[in-house]
Protein backbone atom coordinates (compact mmCIF):
# COMPACT_ATOMS: atom_id res chain seq x y z
CA UNK A 1 0.00 0.00 0.00
CA UNK A 2 2.97 2.04 -0.13
CA UNK A 3 3.73 2.04 -3.75
CA UNK A 4 0.51 1.17 -5.43
CA UNK A 5 2.43 -1.26 -7.77
CA UNK A 6 0.73 -5.01 -7.87
CA UNK A 7 2.42 -8.17 -8.69
CA UNK A 8 0.36 -11.55 -10.17
CA UNK A 9 0.26 -14.38 -7.43
CA UNK A 10 -1.94 -16.70 -8.98
CA UNK A 11 -4.44 -16.11 -12.28
CA UNK A 12 -7.35 -18.08 -13.18
CA UNK A 13 -8.60 -19.41 -9.63
CA UNK A 14 -11.93 -19.98 -8.33
CA UNK A 15 -12.89 -17.64 -5.44
CA UNK A 16 -11.44 -14.62 -4.16
CA UNK A 17 -8.34 -14.94 -1.81
CA UNK A 18 -8.68 -13.79 1.92
CA UNK A 19 -5.45 -13.04 4.26
CA UNK A 20 -4.69 -15.16 7.31
CA UNK A 21 -4.81 -13.27 10.39
CA UNK A 22 -1.31 -12.94 11.17
CA UNK A 23 -0.45 -12.08 7.41
CA UNK A 24 1.49 -14.64 6.04
CA UNK A 25 -0.49 -16.52 3.48
CA UNK A 26 -3.74 -15.96 1.81
CA UNK A 27 -6.35 -18.54 0.91
CA UNK A 28 -8.23 -19.46 -1.79
CA UNK A 29 -10.58 -22.07 -3.41
CA UNK A 30 -10.32 -23.93 -6.56
CA UNK A 31 -11.22 -27.23 -8.10
CA UNK A 32 -12.69 -28.45 -5.06
CA UNK A 33 -9.94 -27.76 -2.61
CA UNK A 34 -8.28 -25.11 -0.45
CA UNK A 35 -4.26 -23.14 -1.54
CA UNK A 36 -2.35 -21.35 0.45
CA UNK A 37 -0.15 -18.78 -1.23
CA UNK A 38 2.93 -18.00 1.37
CA UNK A 39 3.13 -13.90 0.40
CA UNK A 40 6.84 -13.98 1.56
CA UNK A 41 7.73 -16.60 -1.05
CA UNK A 42 4.83 -16.87 -3.59
CA UNK A 43 4.24 -20.44 -2.95
CA UNK A 44 1.00 -21.77 -3.75
CA UNK A 45 0.12 -24.91 -2.02
CA UNK A 46 -3.11 -27.34 -2.16
CA UNK A 47 -3.26 -27.80 1.16
CA UNK A 48 -6.40 -30.63 1.03
CA UNK A 49 -5.07 -32.84 -1.62
CA UNK A 50 -4.33 -35.57 1.44
CA UNK A 51 -7.28 -34.64 3.71
CA UNK A 52 -9.41 -37.43 3.96
CA UNK A 53 -12.57 -35.80 3.35
CA UNK A 54 -14.53 -32.99 1.16
CA UNK A 55 -14.78 -29.14 1.74
CA UNK A 56 -17.03 -29.03 -1.38
CA UNK A 57 -20.79 -28.39 -0.81
CA UNK A 58 -21.84 -30.99 -3.51
CA UNK A 59 -25.54 -30.95 -2.45
CA UNK A 60 -25.60 -26.79 -3.13
CA UNK A 61 -27.62 -25.85 -5.82
CA UNK A 62 -25.82 -23.37 -6.77
CA UNK A 63 -25.89 -23.26 -11.26
CA UNK A 64 -22.10 -22.60 -11.59
CA UNK A 65 -19.95 -25.39 -12.39
CA UNK A 66 -17.69 -24.70 -9.24
CA UNK A 67 -19.40 -26.49 -6.46
CA UNK A 68 -19.01 -24.05 -3.52
CA UNK A 69 -17.00 -24.53 -0.23
CA UNK A 70 -18.20 -25.40 3.17
CA UNK A 71 -15.55 -22.13 4.31
CA UNK A 72 -13.48 -21.41 6.18
CA UNK A 73 -13.69 -20.62 10.06
CA UNK A 74 -10.21 -18.81 10.69
CA UNK A 75 -6.74 -19.61 11.11
CA UNK A 76 -4.90 -20.29 14.72
CA UNK A 77 -2.24 -18.31 16.11
CA UNK A 78 0.97 -17.39 14.37
CA UNK A 79 -0.90 -18.34 11.28
CA UNK A 80 0.11 -22.45 12.07
CA UNK A 81 -3.05 -23.36 10.54
CA UNK A 82 -5.95 -22.77 9.10
CA UNK A 83 -9.48 -24.40 9.94
CA UNK A 84 -11.46 -25.56 7.67
CA UNK A 85 -15.27 -27.16 7.30
CA UNK A 86 -16.29 -30.05 5.69
CA UNK A 87 -19.95 -31.56 6.00
CA UNK A 88 -20.35 -31.68 9.74
CA UNK A 89 -16.90 -30.73 10.84
CA UNK A 90 -14.05 -28.86 11.45
CA UNK A 91 -10.57 -29.63 10.42
CA UNK A 92 -7.21 -27.75 10.99
CA UNK A 93 -4.97 -28.09 8.50
CA UNK A 94 -1.20 -26.62 8.56
CA UNK A 95 -0.43 -23.59 6.51
CA UNK A 96 1.54 -25.74 4.16
CA UNK A 97 -0.91 -28.87 4.13
CA UNK A 98 1.24 -31.14 5.42
CA UNK A 99 -0.91 -32.39 8.90
CA UNK A 100 -4.56 -32.27 9.08
CA UNK A 101 -6.76 -32.94 11.89
CA UNK A 102 -10.64 -33.01 13.18
CA UNK A 103 -11.07 -30.39 15.43
CA UNK A 104 -14.75 -31.71 15.78
CA UNK A 105 -15.55 -35.18 15.42
CA UNK A 106 -19.93 -34.42 14.86
CA UNK A 107 -19.69 -36.53 11.24
CA UNK A 108 -18.53 -39.42 13.20
CA UNK A 109 -21.34 -39.72 15.52
CA UNK A 110 -24.49 -42.16 14.37
CA UNK A 111 -27.11 -39.48 13.82
CA UNK A 112 -24.08 -36.97 12.18
CA UNK A 113 -24.33 -33.40 13.43
CA UNK A 114 -23.11 -30.19 11.89
CA UNK A 115 -21.07 -28.38 13.96
CA UNK A 116 -19.89 -24.92 13.43
CA UNK A 117 -17.14 -23.30 15.40
CA UNK A 118 -18.11 -19.92 17.56
CA UNK A 119 -15.62 -17.50 17.55
CA UNK A 120 -15.78 -15.59 20.56
CA UNK A 121 -12.27 -13.91 20.11
CA UNK A 122 -12.98 -10.08 21.61
CA UNK A 123 -11.47 -8.15 18.16
CA UNK A 124 -12.46 -8.94 14.83
CA UNK A 125 -8.87 -10.08 12.92
CA UNK A 126 -7.83 -12.17 16.20
CA UNK A 127 -6.55 -15.53 15.70
CA UNK A 128 -9.39 -18.88 16.61
CA UNK A 129 -8.51 -20.51 19.83
CA UNK A 130 -9.44 -24.26 18.87
CA UNK A 131 -8.21 -25.68 22.23
CA UNK A 132 -11.76 -26.51 23.56
CA UNK A 133 -14.13 -24.41 21.26
CA UNK A 134 -17.88 -23.84 21.55
CA UNK A 135 -19.87 -24.68 18.31
CA UNK A 136 -23.13 -24.20 17.19
CA UNK A 137 -24.60 -27.33 16.42
CA UNK A 138 -27.55 -28.25 13.83
CA UNK A 139 -29.27 -31.95 13.05
CA UNK A 140 -29.76 -31.92 9.40
CA UNK A 141 -32.44 -34.93 9.93
CA UNK A 142 -34.07 -33.69 13.25
CA UNK A 143 -34.11 -30.28 12.44
CA UNK A 144 -32.73 -29.50 15.81
CA UNK A 145 -30.48 -27.03 16.58
CA UNK A 146 -28.43 -25.73 19.68
CA UNK A 147 -24.51 -25.33 21.46
CA UNK A 148 -21.94 -27.60 23.10
CA UNK A 149 -18.48 -27.95 23.39
CA UNK A 150 -15.71 -29.79 21.69
CA UNK A 151 -12.92 -31.01 23.67
CA UNK A 152 -11.29 -33.55 21.61
CA UNK A 153 -13.30 -36.08 19.97
CA UNK A 154 -16.15 -35.87 22.21
CA UNK A 155 -19.00 -33.25 21.98
CA UNK A 156 -19.98 -32.69 25.49
CA UNK A 157 -23.37 -30.84 27.02
CA UNK A 158 -26.58 -29.50 24.77
CA UNK A 159 -26.07 -31.83 22.16
CA UNK A 160 -29.38 -31.34 19.82
CA UNK A 161 -31.19 -29.59 22.20
CA UNK A 162 -33.24 -27.23 20.58
CA UNK A 163 -33.37 -23.28 20.70
CA UNK A 164 -36.54 -23.23 20.29
CA UNK A 165 -38.49 -25.47 22.03
CA UNK B 1 -25.30 20.22 30.44
CA UNK B 2 -27.13 20.32 27.37
CA UNK B 3 -24.92 20.26 23.64
CA UNK B 4 -27.30 20.99 20.92
CA UNK B 5 -26.81 20.58 16.98
CA UNK B 6 -25.17 17.44 17.79
CA UNK B 7 -24.90 15.50 14.51
CA UNK B 8 -22.11 12.98 15.47
CA UNK B 9 -20.53 11.58 18.38
CA UNK B 10 -18.27 8.82 19.47
CA UNK B 11 -16.39 8.14 22.44
CA UNK B 12 -12.97 7.94 22.65
CA UNK B 13 -12.39 4.36 22.80
CA UNK B 14 -10.07 3.29 25.12
CA UNK B 15 -10.63 1.88 29.17
CA UNK B 16 -9.70 4.75 30.17
CA UNK B 17 -11.14 6.72 27.59
CA UNK B 18 -12.87 10.38 28.93
CA UNK B 19 -13.17 12.28 25.65
CA UNK B 20 -16.28 12.88 23.80
CA UNK B 21 -16.31 14.00 20.35
CA UNK B 22 -18.81 15.88 18.98
CA UNK B 23 -19.98 17.37 15.51
CA UNK B 24 -22.09 20.31 15.29
CA UNK B 25 -24.20 20.98 12.79
CA UNK B 26 -26.36 23.50 12.31
CA UNK B 27 -28.84 25.45 10.08
CA UNK B 28 -26.70 27.67 8.12
CA UNK B 29 -23.84 26.01 9.22
CA UNK B 30 -22.76 28.57 11.42
CA UNK B 31 -21.02 27.25 14.27
CA UNK B 32 -20.53 23.74 12.46
CA UNK B 33 -17.28 22.33 13.77
CA UNK B 34 -15.49 19.62 16.40
CA UNK B 35 -16.16 20.07 19.92
CA UNK B 36 -14.46 18.03 22.52
CA UNK B 37 -15.88 17.20 26.17
CA UNK B 38 -13.54 16.02 28.74
CA UNK B 39 -15.82 14.14 31.46
CA UNK B 40 -13.34 13.84 33.82
CA UNK B 41 -13.40 17.51 34.07
CA UNK B 42 -16.44 18.07 32.57
CA UNK B 43 -15.29 20.78 30.38
CA UNK B 44 -15.89 21.46 26.91
CA UNK B 45 -14.30 22.97 23.87
CA UNK B 46 -13.89 23.70 20.09
CA UNK B 47 -11.21 21.69 18.19
CA UNK B 48 -12.38 23.45 14.99
CA UNK B 49 -14.97 25.34 13.31
CA UNK B 50 -15.45 26.08 9.56
CA UNK B 51 -18.87 27.24 7.58
CA UNK B 52 -18.72 23.44 6.58
CA UNK B 53 -20.27 20.26 6.74
CA UNK B 54 -18.44 17.42 9.50
CA UNK B 55 -19.08 13.79 9.02
CA UNK B 56 -16.99 10.91 10.03
CA UNK B 57 -15.59 10.52 13.44
CA UNK B 58 -13.19 8.19 14.41
CA UNK B 59 -10.76 7.49 17.00
CA UNK B 60 -7.70 5.48 16.70
CA UNK B 61 -8.21 2.36 18.91
CA UNK B 62 -6.61 2.91 22.24
CA UNK B 63 -5.18 6.82 21.35
CA UNK B 64 -5.82 10.10 21.61
CA UNK B 65 -6.01 10.82 17.93
CA UNK B 66 -8.65 11.24 16.41
CA UNK B 67 -10.43 12.08 12.39
CA UNK B 68 -13.03 13.48 10.84
CA UNK B 69 -13.93 14.55 7.22
CA UNK B 70 -15.32 18.05 5.76
CA UNK B 71 -16.80 19.07 2.88
CA UNK B 72 -15.41 21.24 0.51
CA UNK B 73 -16.51 22.93 -2.44
CA UNK B 74 -15.10 24.85 -5.39
CA UNK B 75 -16.87 26.59 -8.62
CA UNK B 76 -15.02 24.06 -10.81
CA UNK B 77 -16.66 20.84 -9.62
CA UNK B 78 -20.15 19.24 -9.33
CA UNK B 79 -20.64 18.15 -5.43
CA UNK B 80 -17.88 18.18 -2.87
CA UNK B 81 -14.80 16.55 -2.24
CA UNK B 82 -13.43 15.63 1.43
CA UNK B 83 -10.90 17.33 3.50
CA UNK B 84 -9.63 15.04 6.01
CA UNK B 85 -8.86 16.65 9.14
CA UNK B 86 -6.13 14.23 11.90
CA UNK B 87 -5.71 15.74 15.75
CA UNK B 88 -3.43 13.73 18.01
CA UNK B 89 -2.89 14.09 21.91
CA UNK B 90 -7.19 15.06 21.60
CA UNK B 91 -6.31 15.07 25.24
CA UNK B 92 -3.75 17.74 25.76
CA UNK B 93 -3.32 21.06 25.72
CA UNK B 94 -2.16 21.41 22.43
CA UNK B 95 -3.52 19.12 19.73
CA UNK B 96 -1.56 18.33 16.48
CA UNK B 97 -3.44 18.93 13.15
CA UNK B 98 -2.74 17.27 10.38
CA UNK B 99 -4.47 17.80 6.90
CA UNK B 100 -5.14 15.69 4.06
CA UNK B 101 -6.46 18.00 1.38
CA UNK B 102 -6.03 16.41 -2.24
CA UNK B 103 -7.18 19.72 -4.31
CA UNK B 104 -4.06 21.49 -2.70
CA UNK B 105 -1.74 19.17 -2.08
CA UNK B 106 -1.92 18.32 -6.04
CA UNK B 107 -2.21 14.59 -4.88
CA UNK B 108 -5.37 13.48 -7.11
CA UNK B 109 -5.89 14.43 -10.61
CA UNK B 110 -8.70 17.57 -10.48
CA UNK B 111 -11.18 15.41 -12.06
CA UNK B 112 -10.75 13.04 -9.11
CA UNK B 113 -11.96 13.58 -5.46
CA UNK B 114 -12.27 12.35 -2.00
CA UNK B 115 -15.36 10.94 -1.39
CA UNK B 116 -18.00 10.77 2.19
CA UNK B 117 -19.93 7.65 0.51
CA UNK B 118 -16.57 5.69 2.17
CA UNK B 119 -15.90 7.17 5.60
CA UNK B 120 -12.14 7.57 6.39
CA UNK B 121 -10.59 4.59 8.48
CA UNK B 122 -8.08 4.03 11.11
CA UNK B 123 -5.70 1.42 9.18
CA UNK B 124 -3.89 -1.63 11.43
CA UNK B 125 -0.40 -1.39 9.86
CA UNK B 126 2.95 -2.47 10.69
CA UNK B 127 4.89 -1.15 14.07
CA UNK B 128 7.02 1.65 12.27
CA UNK B 129 4.97 2.06 9.27
CA UNK B 130 3.28 5.25 10.82
CA UNK B 131 -0.43 5.95 10.58
CA UNK B 132 -2.18 4.83 7.61
CA UNK B 133 -6.04 5.97 6.81
CA UNK B 134 -8.09 4.81 4.08
CA UNK B 135 -10.43 6.83 2.18
CA UNK B 136 -12.24 6.37 -1.15
CA UNK B 137 -11.39 8.42 -4.42
CA UNK B 138 -13.73 8.85 -7.43
CA UNK B 139 -14.59 11.19 -10.22
CA UNK B 140 -15.40 15.17 -9.88
CA UNK B 141 -17.56 15.92 -12.42
CA UNK B 142 -16.81 19.15 -13.67
CA UNK B 143 -20.49 21.71 -13.27
CA UNK B 144 -23.17 21.22 -15.58
CA UNK B 145 -23.18 24.36 -17.78
CA UNK B 146 -26.43 26.51 -17.36
CA UNK B 147 -29.15 25.63 -20.12
CA UNK B 148 -29.30 28.34 -22.36
CA UNK B 149 -32.85 29.63 -23.41
CA UNK B 150 -34.84 27.87 -26.06
CA UNK B 151 -33.31 24.08 -25.55
CA UNK B 152 -33.91 21.83 -22.76
CA UNK B 153 -35.98 21.99 -19.87
CA UNK B 154 -34.75 22.96 -16.14
CA UNK B 155 -36.12 21.98 -12.93
CA UNK B 156 -37.82 25.46 -12.68
CA UNK B 157 -39.43 23.75 -16.05
CA UNK B 158 -38.98 26.38 -18.19
CA UNK B 159 -38.27 25.83 -21.78
CA UNK B 160 -39.08 22.02 -21.31
CA UNK B 161 -41.41 20.38 -23.74
CA UNK B 162 -45.10 20.02 -23.22
CA UNK B 163 -46.15 16.95 -20.88
CA UNK B 164 -48.31 15.50 -23.91
CA UNK B 165 -44.82 15.72 -25.86
CA UNK B 166 -43.27 13.95 -23.40
CA UNK B 167 -45.66 11.17 -23.01
CA UNK B 168 -45.44 10.36 -27.16
CA UNK B 169 -41.68 9.80 -26.72
CA UNK B 170 -40.50 6.14 -26.98
CA UNK B 171 -38.44 4.74 -24.44
CA UNK B 172 -35.54 2.57 -26.57
CA UNK B 173 -33.29 0.98 -24.49
CA UNK B 174 -29.65 -0.08 -26.28
CA UNK B 175 -28.07 -3.05 -24.57
CA UNK B 176 -24.82 -4.27 -26.34
CA UNK B 177 -24.46 -8.04 -26.33
CA UNK B 178 -20.96 -7.82 -25.46
CA UNK B 179 -22.52 -5.76 -22.14
CA UNK B 180 -21.68 -8.10 -18.83
CA UNK B 181 -24.62 -6.42 -17.13
CA UNK B 182 -27.69 -6.39 -18.38
CA UNK B 183 -29.54 -2.96 -18.39
CA UNK B 184 -32.10 -4.22 -15.67
CA UNK B 185 -29.48 -4.59 -13.11
CA UNK B 186 -28.05 -1.28 -14.47
CA UNK B 187 -31.04 0.35 -14.37
CA UNK B 188 -31.31 -1.13 -10.57
CA UNK B 189 -27.98 -0.04 -9.31
CA UNK B 190 -27.21 3.25 -10.76
CA UNK B 191 -27.50 5.31 -7.44
CA UNK B 192 -25.09 2.17 -6.01
CA UNK B 193 -22.75 3.08 -8.85
CA UNK B 194 -23.18 6.91 -8.19
CA UNK B 195 -21.17 6.27 -5.21
CA UNK B 196 -18.36 3.78 -6.07
CA UNK B 197 -15.17 4.69 -5.13
CA UNK B 198 -11.49 3.15 -5.57
CA UNK B 199 -9.99 2.88 -1.95
CA UNK B 200 -6.98 4.71 -1.45
CA UNK B 201 -4.28 4.94 1.51
CA UNK B 202 -3.26 8.22 2.77
CA UNK B 203 0.45 7.72 4.80
CA UNK B 204 0.18 10.59 7.33
CA UNK B 205 3.47 11.16 8.31
CA UNK B 206 4.93 11.63 4.74
CA UNK B 207 1.19 13.15 3.56
CA UNK B 208 1.35 10.84 0.49
CA UNK B 209 -1.41 9.45 -0.96
CA UNK B 210 -1.66 5.99 -3.04
CA UNK B 211 -4.80 4.90 -4.89
CA UNK B 212 -5.24 0.96 -3.99
CA UNK B 213 -8.15 0.21 -6.64
CA UNK B 214 -7.98 0.43 -10.31
CA UNK B 215 -11.51 -0.63 -11.45
CA UNK B 216 -14.68 -1.33 -9.75
CA UNK B 217 -14.14 -4.73 -10.89
CA UNK B 218 -12.00 -5.59 -8.50
CA UNK B 219 -11.75 -6.25 -4.18
CA UNK B 220 -9.36 -5.03 -2.15
CA UNK B 221 -8.60 -6.43 0.77
CA UNK B 222 -5.90 -4.41 3.28
CA UNK B 223 -3.38 -6.88 5.55
CA UNK B 224 -3.83 -6.55 9.01
CA UNK B 225 -0.25 -5.48 10.31
CA UNK B 226 1.25 -5.41 7.27
CA UNK B 227 1.35 -2.93 4.35
CA UNK B 228 0.08 -5.30 1.99
CA UNK B 229 -3.31 -5.82 0.24
CA UNK B 230 -4.40 -8.49 -1.41
CA UNK B 231 -6.55 -7.74 -4.85
CA UNK B 232 -9.08 -10.04 -6.26
CA UNK B 233 -9.77 -8.96 -9.79
CA UNK B 234 -12.25 -10.36 -12.01
CA UNK B 235 -13.09 -8.09 -15.18
CA UNK B 236 -11.55 -10.68 -17.61
CA UNK B 237 -14.24 -13.24 -16.48
CA UNK B 238 -17.58 -10.54 -16.32
CA UNK B 239 -19.20 -12.15 -19.04
CA UNK B 240 -18.84 -15.87 -16.79
CA UNK B 241 -20.52 -14.15 -14.02
CA UNK B 242 -23.40 -12.57 -15.33
CA UNK B 243 -24.25 -15.62 -15.87
CA UNK B 244 -24.01 -17.29 -12.67
CA UNK B 245 -21.06 -19.60 -14.02
CA UNK B 246 -17.70 -19.75 -13.02
CA UNK B 247 -16.01 -16.91 -11.02
CA UNK B 248 -12.54 -16.74 -11.56
CA UNK B 249 -10.06 -14.35 -10.09
CA UNK B 250 -6.42 -13.24 -9.95
CA UNK B 251 -4.53 -12.27 -6.55
CA UNK B 252 -2.18 -9.38 -6.46
CA UNK B 253 -0.94 -7.86 -3.70
CA UNK B 254 -0.03 -4.43 -3.74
Amino acid sequence: MTTGQRTLLKKDVGSNASASTGGKYAIFADNGHYWTINLATKAVTNITAAVKTSFVDVESDSTSPERPMFGVAGWTKNDEAVVLYDKYDAWRVSADGSTAARVTSCGLEKDPVRCRILNLAPQPGEPLDISSPFVTMFGPTSKKSGYGRSPGRRIDHAREDSLDG
Amino acid sequence: MTIGNVTEFAWQPTDTGRLLAMVIGADGQAGNGVQIYDAATSTLRVLETAPTEYAGLSWRDDSQDLLVMKSKTDDKHDGPTQVIDVWTGVGTAAPTLVTLDSTVAGMLPPTQRIVNSRRAAWMNGPAGAGQMISVGVADWPAKPAAPEGGRGGNANGRGAAPAAAANDKADVDVWHWNDPIVMARQKLSVAADRRRSLPAVWHVSSNKLVVLGKSFDENVSPIRGTTLALVSEFTPYLMDRSIGRERRTSIWPT
